[in-house]
């Protein structure tokens, strides 16, 4: 899923798919397949996250709250990744990229996509 | 008795069909890149693989046909790199193209993209289509 978003300093929003962001996080959403694990985040922006700035991106599941799949792309950075944790999803579980911009008082708008693995379980 | 065909699961492998397609159209002599939107920014609109894996059976489509002796040329981009993946809308009818016989093997946090460049005076278009990304190592 590459959201290829947007935001504003201070903004939290989500997306999946093409780069319409919403407020609300059933605008959009990723629906597993079936009974599935979610990991191996990864997040990266077009450029380099402004100097004390950060961009959160979290998977989310719609209804139930953020996950623990979680990074942020800090600051003089575009890169990010959550190896480590899992989350274990259910078929027709829904699922969306929650992006938190931090408000520092630096902020530039960059264009952030993100992905997640999912394997059948 | 019909005979019955089987998909083997294998389950070192997870095969996930990954989409694109251009959410604005491509004008004639342009270089664009489209995934889930389009850009002439290829770092706008690629993501990166989770996980190391095969890129194979690209396919693409055009809302319209080129045009008579204009092409539309569909690549895959690997860390923003051309790969062997690729096909060509060529002429005034055809509207569909596919590679079903190269691949490319990928590595986690490689950028992916697919690029498409359209000939000097080809119509007005939008692409849309699709390839498969083969996981490995889980």
């Amino acid at each position: 899923m590459s959201p290829g978003s947007s935001g504003g300093a201070g903004s939290t929003f989500y997306s999946v798919g093409a780069g319409a962001n919403s407020a609300s996080d059933d605008y959009r959403v990723w629906i597993a397949p079936c009974d599935c694990t979610l990991d191996r985040l990864y997040a990266r922006s077009d450029n380099n996250i402004a100097a004390g700035e950060s961009w959160t991106v979290t998977v989310r599941e719609v209804g139930v709250g953020d996950t623990a799949l979680t990074c942020t792309i800090d600051g003089g950075t575009n890169t990010a990744n959550d190896l480590v944790n899992t989350v274990n999803a259910s078929a027709g579980d829904q699922y969306v990229f929650k992006m938190v911009c931090s408000n520092n008082g630096g902020w530039v708008n960059e264009y952030v996509s993100a992905c997640f693995r999912w394997v059948p379980t | 008795m019909a005979a019955v065909s089987r998909v083997q699961w294998n389950p070192s492998q997870s095969v996930t069909p990954i989409g694109f397609t251009a959410n604005a159209a491509q004008g004639a002599g342009v270089t664009a890149f489209m995934l889930y939107q389009y850009s002439t920014v290829e770092n706008r609109v690629a993501m990166q693989a989770p996980c190391d894996g095969t890129i194979r059976n690209l396919y693409a489509y055009s809302d319209v046909a080129p045009g008579a002796g204009e092409t539309l040329t569909y690549t895959v981009r690997v860390a923003e790199a051309d790969t062997a993946v690729t096909c060509q809308i060529a002429g005034a009818a055809d509207q569909e193209a596919n590679d079903l016989n190269n691949s490319v093997e990928v590595n986690a946090d490689d950028m992916i993209s697919v690029k498409c460049v359209s000939s000097a005076g080809a119509a007005i278009s939008r692409s849309s289509g699709g390839f498969l990304f083969i996981a490995r190592g889980f």
